[in-house]
């Protein structure tokens, strides 16, 4: 072997050697500049919804969905919320926003609870939550599907702002070494859209002789008894005889309405000289236990002694009223004088419903002649 | 004689040698500057002053700023389309499956932005058996995405114990009845409200938002109401320019609807998927 030969092959041999050096050198620069937390793979398909995204608003619930891209055995799964979706970039935090209170919700894998749920976070800050597993679940990275709700988010404070969450996953539970896969997500707080309306209270009701399609039609005032109504009015003895008002109310009062009477005694000369009122009884009964064997009364029935009246109806959907007693009894009646008396009502708004009252009498032998008058003040009072 | 030749050999393996020696001498020097090239773009590329710094300098023309150290490399993310630098063209470019985003303002930063432009949806004092309307308008652009949906969140307004009857299907309206419902899309009967707008219009434009979930036909139809917490009222199905949305409400009180103040507050709930 000549001179040059051994020179060539011995610097031949140093450049292999040298070239190893360079790599080992490169590999453990490249290995030793990687930051803790770099992630090798990126998350697949993600994406984060909120339950809320009001500026400010706090207890918000982030519900991740993805793909976790490298098939692993997951045990740490580390969640950040920034001002940028870049792992290389320091997360620092939207205004306002934190993690620190975040807890994980119930966990999906493909649908199904997750096998070993993450649990208490390792730790919590203003930006990062690390949720962790001992055992951990292994995924795969291209089929599965990795649903992880994080509650208890507080929002950043201004609204229509972009913000972000950060997702890295780890096969240890320290969300530190070990980094598999990595995504970002881009959120917005929005302002929240404040919706009002003024509904006015309203109480329709009215009182009349007729039955029309509604108050706009309702008239008469008065209402005559007695054998020809209308004609001569007379009492008869022994029989009841009747007849009826009308009254239509329509009300949106949330906690219903109330209809009372007011009125003095059925009386020939103000009252004086009256017909006996009626107490939840047949107008014969209360009359066979008056003193000229008289009587008077109220209802809101459809009657058949006298065959004057009818029930309660309205417009469909109509509230049925609860009736008082002594006057939603068919042929029994009722009457007070001078005192404000209920009878009927309702708990919630309704749509017009009408009523018509009867009112009844018979004179008895002794019963002074004479014009028998009383006037009913009809009053209707909306609970709002 | 054969003293010369011998000597004269032995110049030559000297001159051989020396050959030898200065090409190797050359190669190191070679190597070590090429070397130090190397380690100078494998190392952070810092400048700095006593009072400026530049952290990393940046290559191409395409603004990443993380386009070239130790751990990153020039290349756009996948989501962009893959490698690409420069800026001589900028926009969208697509098909129906497919498209990419080039120029200047590629990244591969995912983006979302989502403004409400109304804070309020006032009707005031109602008129019973009447349809009454708000409108409310709201702007969304993503970027880097499979697309977005913008979800309706809350309840319809309350007054007391009482809660506005919300449609729970897509219905007209109905003076006997209480309502209270939005959409997306111009009611033309009414007159009010309007379809998607994208920003800008184009041609060309980038911007692929629609009213709905794109798939049902829930809030898109015109003069028809709904509201259901959680549903979809606007969608894109990728990655899209602003569209304007006009969200129409609708409310009729009726002759039971309890008196009084209502109140309800809706949040519009945007979810990227990346």
């Amino acid at each position: 072997m000549s001179r040059g030969e051994i020179l060539r092959s011995h610097y031949i041999g140093l450049l292999k050697r040298a070239i190893n050096w360079v790599g080992i050198f490169t590999l453990a620069t490249v290995f030793v500049a990687t930051p803790a937390g770099a992630t090798a793979g990126i998350l697949g398909t993600r994406s984060a919804t909120l339950s809320d995204s009001a500026g400010n608003a706090s207890g918000v619930t982030a519900t991740f969905l993805v793909t976790p891209g490298t098939s692993a055995t997951i045990l740490g799964v580390k969640f950040s919320l920034c001002t940028s979706p870049l792992l290389s970039v320091t997360c620092a935090s939207p205004g306002g926003a934190t993690l620190a209170s975040a807890t994980a919700g119930s966990q999906l894998k493909n649908g199904g609870a997750i096998t070993n749920a993450y649990g208490s976070p390792s730790y919590t800050s203003t930006t990062d939550v690390c949720f962790s597993n001992g055992t951990g679940n292994a995924f795969n990275g291209t089929s599965d599907t990795f649903t992880f709700p994080v509650q208890a988010i507080h929002l950043p404070t201004a609204v229509n702002t972009q913000f972000y969450f950060r997702m890295q996953t780890f096969t240890n539970t320290n969300c530190s070494t070990g980094p598999t896969d990595f995504g970002g997500f881009a959120e917005s707080t929005t302002q929240t859209l404040a919706v009002s309306a003024n509904v006015q209270e309203s109480l329709v009701f009215c009182t009349g002789t007729n039955t029309p399609a509604d108050c706009t039609g309702m008239t008469g005032s008065t209402v005559k008894i007695g054998n020809n109504p209308g004609t001569d009015n007379v009492l008869l003895l022994g029989t009841a005889t009747g007849g009826i008002s009308t009254m239509y109310i329509t009300t949106n009062a949330a906690s219903g309405y109330s209809i009372t009477y007011q009125a003095a005694e059925f009386s020939k000369d103000g009252g004086t000289t009256n017909i006996a009122k009626a107490n939840n009884q047949t107008i014969a009964a209360c009359a066979s236990g008056s003193t000229n064997g008289d009587c008077f009364g109220i209802n809101i029935k459809a009657n058949t002694t006298p065959a004057v009246g009818t029930n309660v109806t309205g417009a469909s959907g109509f509230v049925a009223p609860t009736v008082q007693t002594g006057y939603g009894t068919a042929d029994s009646f009722k009457f007070v004088a001078n005192a404000a008396q209920q009878v009927a009502s309702t708990t919630q708004p309704t749509v017009q419903t009408q009523y018509t009252v009867t009112y009844a009498a018979v004179a008895g032998t002794t019963t002074k002649p004479g014009a028998y008058t009383n006037t009913f003040t009809w009053i209707a009072t909306g609970t709002f | 004689m054969r003293k010369r030749i011998a000597k004269t050999a032995l110049m030559g393996e000297d001159v051989t040698m020396r050959r030898w020696h200065r090409q190797v001498v050359i190669g190191l020097a070679v190597c070590l500057g090429l070397s130090r090239v190397a380690f100078a773009a494998l190392g952070d590329p810092s400048s700095n002053s006593t009072n400026y710094q530049v952290i990393e300098g940046e290559i191409g023309g395409n603004g990443q700023f993380n386009s070239n150290s130790l751990n990153y490399n020039i290349n756009p993310n996948v989501d962009d389309g893959g490698a690409s630098l420069g800026e001589s063209t900028v926009g969208n470019g697509g098909s129906t499956n497919y498209q990419t985003n080039s120029g200047f303002n590629t990244t591969a930063q995912p983006g979302l932005t989502m403004i409400v432009n109304t804070g309020a949806v006032n009707f005031g004092t109602v008129t019973l058996a009447t349809k009454m309307t708000q409108t409310a308008t709201f702007s969304v652009k993503n970027y880097t995405s499979y697309g977005y949906v913008v979800q309706i969140i809350g309840s319809s307004p309350t007054q007391g114990s009482h809660q506005l009857t919300a449609l729970t299907t897509d219905t007209a309206y109905n003076a006997t009845v209480e309502q209270f419902g939005l959409n997306s899309v111009l009611n033309t009967v009414t007159g009010v409200g309007a379809n998607p707008v994208q920003n800008p219009s184009g041609p060309p434009t980038f911007g692929y938002g629609v009213a709905g979930d794109g798939s049902t036909n829930h809030y898109v139809q015109s003069d028809k109401w709904r509201f259901n917490s959680g549903e979809i009222v606007a969608s894109a199905p990728k990655s899209s320019g602003e569209t304007d949305y006009t969200l129409t409400f609708m409310l009729n009180a009726i002759t039971t609807t309890p008196g009084g103040s209502y109140q309800g507050n809706l949040s519009l709930v945007a979810t990227g998927t990346y």
